[in-house]
């Protein structure tokens, strides 16, 4: 298959979605630029799925409008937006071989048995399923029933392919292995592509741009490396990273940010209240820092997690890097780099301007999540 | 549960057998009388030694009553019956579980209703309807009179389906137990398939045909033959809505042997009437008896 990039782009505009009155999406508006793999992301009963099946038609929107390459679909069947679904469950067709699972789609669009069982042969050989085309969905493993998924996805040259948590059903080895094999499926068919996931590895390593959507609304949308060097929202720096970014409460009185019972953690120069973030990872111990006491110790092999308490009671994770011993002390001495620092809004969890983080952090690359 | 206590073991084994002994005992009895000649039992009553008539009986069956008739009558009027069940009994379950539609909650609750009122109850208006099918209509035609005050004459039509095929296996059909298993069933197919399907593009009599009919081939075999025999088994219906010989069905047939009440009743040739019914439902079962287990766990895999 020839690698093309689909210029199907998928414009959301004003996308309100309500349940009884209840709004799972209160409006929201989006460009999903043509051949794009955009990702999703959210916690659970964050809208991320409604917003996938409202693309595909599965749902009808409460108001706004979607455009795919420009035409407005809202109003259209499923099958008239050229676009294909692969399910967290595969939702394959049990009585049906995966031949017919795959080429279903284009038997109910009348397409010829010839070129019907060309093109099923061709999409099989692209997930490498060419032997099992006479299997029936019951007789294969996790990984293949998704990969016949896939097939039956792609099989219909669609514009837009939507995917909605497929790989949450498998196991964490085939996982890694099915990214990889998505990541360059989409490199090769360049179908403009949507995936839902609750998962962030998956999000920081599949997509080209992620949509980090918490309760119905856009927290983020940028590509991986900004929403994780410069989380717009204390939400989005808490949800990106493992082990998640320490968000803390603190005042500022002009030169210091201070913790409520008056220890200065860091150099800063803002005023009143506001939430301090910094990664566990870029937490440092420091001779003649804050001093802080152990409270729980993980060690995962490549580097270890401490559990702090500071002397107002607030915890705080520290992450060593790679290869470095955790020490048994009891008590640690902290420093917070400035260039670290990530502040956010008390009341509205933004990011306050001043304090982004300079992009510039060549040590985080290390400590993407794996 | 598994217990090997062997108390338990011989306990569940003596039960087995007196329930097996209850069961069996009024068979043999059938079976034994059956091979009886009339002139045995008036010498000697029932008794429980086997005779050599049995084929006798069996050629007077066969050529001297109408029951090989009415057996065909019963295959007939249980096949109708039981396709007519299941495709009402399709048709809903697929409204009220894959169709959000307003008062389908309602429509549910009256099927399972109509479970509570079996046939027997409205017997009366039901073999009015069916000595005129058009009945409904004139009675709406013709209230407070507009009808007649319109064209002359009330309106009248006839359509009588007594003693016909239809007339005995339609009102038999609204019967709701199919859609109440078939609703569960259904509810069981992940909702997914659904989607799938749709994004596949097929509509909704495809998904039907293509996915969820195949997907329910086993319980609706079982129901199949369910049906089929609660349709044999119906007495009081047939009886009421079939008069001619040539339209009974086999178990009013069977009734029937036995007209001439002055005469001591030639049980041994019942008997073999009765074996005679019992056959086609029996051989169906023996037949099915794998899908009907697997059918009515209801679970597809």
């Amino acid at each position: 298959m020839p690698e093309t990039r689909s210029n199907a782009g998928i414009g959301l505009h004003g996308l309100v979605k309500s349940y009884g009155g209840a709004p799972v999406i209160p409006g929201l508006d989006a460009e999903l630029e043509g051949g794009e793999f955009t990702v999703i992301l959210g916690p659970s009963g964050c809208g991320k799925s409604t917003l996938l099946n409202c693309i595909a038609g599965l749902e009808r929107l409460t108001a706004g409008r979607i455009t795919i390459a420009g035409r407005e679909v809202q109003e259209e069947e499923p099958k008239n937006r050229r676009l294909a679904m692969v399910f967290q469950s595969y939702a394959l067709y049990p009585h049906m071989t995966v031949a017919e699972n795959i080429g279903y789609a284009l038997k109910v669009a009348r397409v010829p048995k010839a070129e019907r069982m060309a093109r099923v042969a061709a999409a099989a050989k692209l997930v490498e399923l060419g032997d099992y085309l006479g299997r029936r969905p019951g007789q294969l493993s996790g990984g293949q029933r998704q990969r016949v998924a896939i097939a039956r996805a792609v099989v219909r040259e669609p514009q837009v392919l939507l995917y909605d948590e497929p790989l949450s059903n498998l196991d964490a080895k085939l996982r890694q292995d099915m990214r990889m094999e998505l990541a360059g499926l989409h490199r090769r068919i360049g179908a403009t592509s949507v995936f839902v996931t609750h998962d962030q590895v998956e999000a920081m390593t599949l997509a080209d741009r992620i949509m980090v959507l918490n309760k119905g609304r856009i927290e983020q949308f940028d590509t991986p490396e900004a929403i994780y060097h410069r989380p717009a929202s204390a939400f989005v720096a808490g949800f990106i990273g493992s082990p998640a970014m320490n968000l803390i409460d603190v005042t500022g009185d002009g030169s210091h940010l201070r913790l409520s019972d008056g220890t200065a953690l860091a150099r800063h120069p803002h005023r009143g209240p506001a939430i301090l973030g910094i990664r566990p990872e870029q937490v440092q111990a420091a001779p003649g820092g804050i001093p802080a006491a152990v409270t729980w110790r993980e060690d995962l092999g490549a580097h270890c997690v401490l559990t702090l308490r500071l002397g107002d009671g607030t915890a705080l994770r520290l992450a060593t890097g790679p290869g470095q011993a955790a020490g048994t002390a009891a008590t640690l001495r902290i420093a917070l780099p400035a260039a670290a620092l990530h502040l956010f809004d008390i009341s509205t969890g933004r990011a306050l301007a001043a304090a982004a983080a300079p992009a510039t952090m060549k040590a985080e690359h290390d400590h993407l999540p794996s | 549960m598994i217990e090997n206590t062997r108390s338990i073991d011989r306990v569940a084994t003596a039960i087995l057998i007196a329930g097996l002994a209850f069961v069996l005992a009024p068979l043999a009895v059938v079976v034994i009388t059956a091979t009886q000649s009339y002139e045995d039992f008036l010498a000697r009553n029932f008794s429980l030694v086997p005779g050599t008539h049995f084929a006798g009986n069996f050629r007077e069956i066969w050529t001297r009553t109408d029951l090989p008739r009415q057996t065909l009558n019963s295959v007939i009027v249980g096949a109708i019956t039981a396709a007519g069940r299941i495709a009402l009994a399709v048709t809903t379950s697929y409204a009220v579980v894959y169709f959000a539609g307003r008062g389908r909650g309602l429509v549910y609750a009256a099927v399972v209703a109509s479970i509570m009122l079996p046939l027997e109850l409205m017997i009366i208006t039901a073999y009015q309807v069916t000595a005129n099918v058009a009945l409904p209509l004139d009675a709406v035609a013709n209230m407070g009179g507009w009808w007649g005050a319109l064209f002359g004459a009330p309106l009248d039509l006839q359509w009588n389906l007594l003693d016909t095929y239809a007339g005995i296996s339609v009102p038999m059909m609204a019967q709701g137990s199919c859609t109440l298993i078939l609703v569960q069933f259904f509810r069981t197919i992940p909702p997914q398939l659904a989607r799938a399907a749709i994004i596949d593009g097929a509509g909704p009599l495809r998904f039907l045909r293509d996915i969820l009919l195949p997907l329910s081939k086993g319980p609706l075999t079982a129901l199949g033959i369910y049906m089929f025999i609660s349709a044999w088994v119906q007495y009081m219906w047939p009886l009421v809505a079939a008069s001619s010989p040539a339209r009974t069905m086999a178990v009013v047939g069977l009734a029937r042997l036995q007209e001439d009440a002055e005469r001591i009743p030639d049980f041994p040739l019942q008997m073999t009437g009765a074996i005679l019914v019992t056959l086609p439902p029996l051989i169906l079962i023996a037949l099915f008896q794998r899908r009907i287990v697997r059918g009515l766990t209801l679970s597809e895999k």
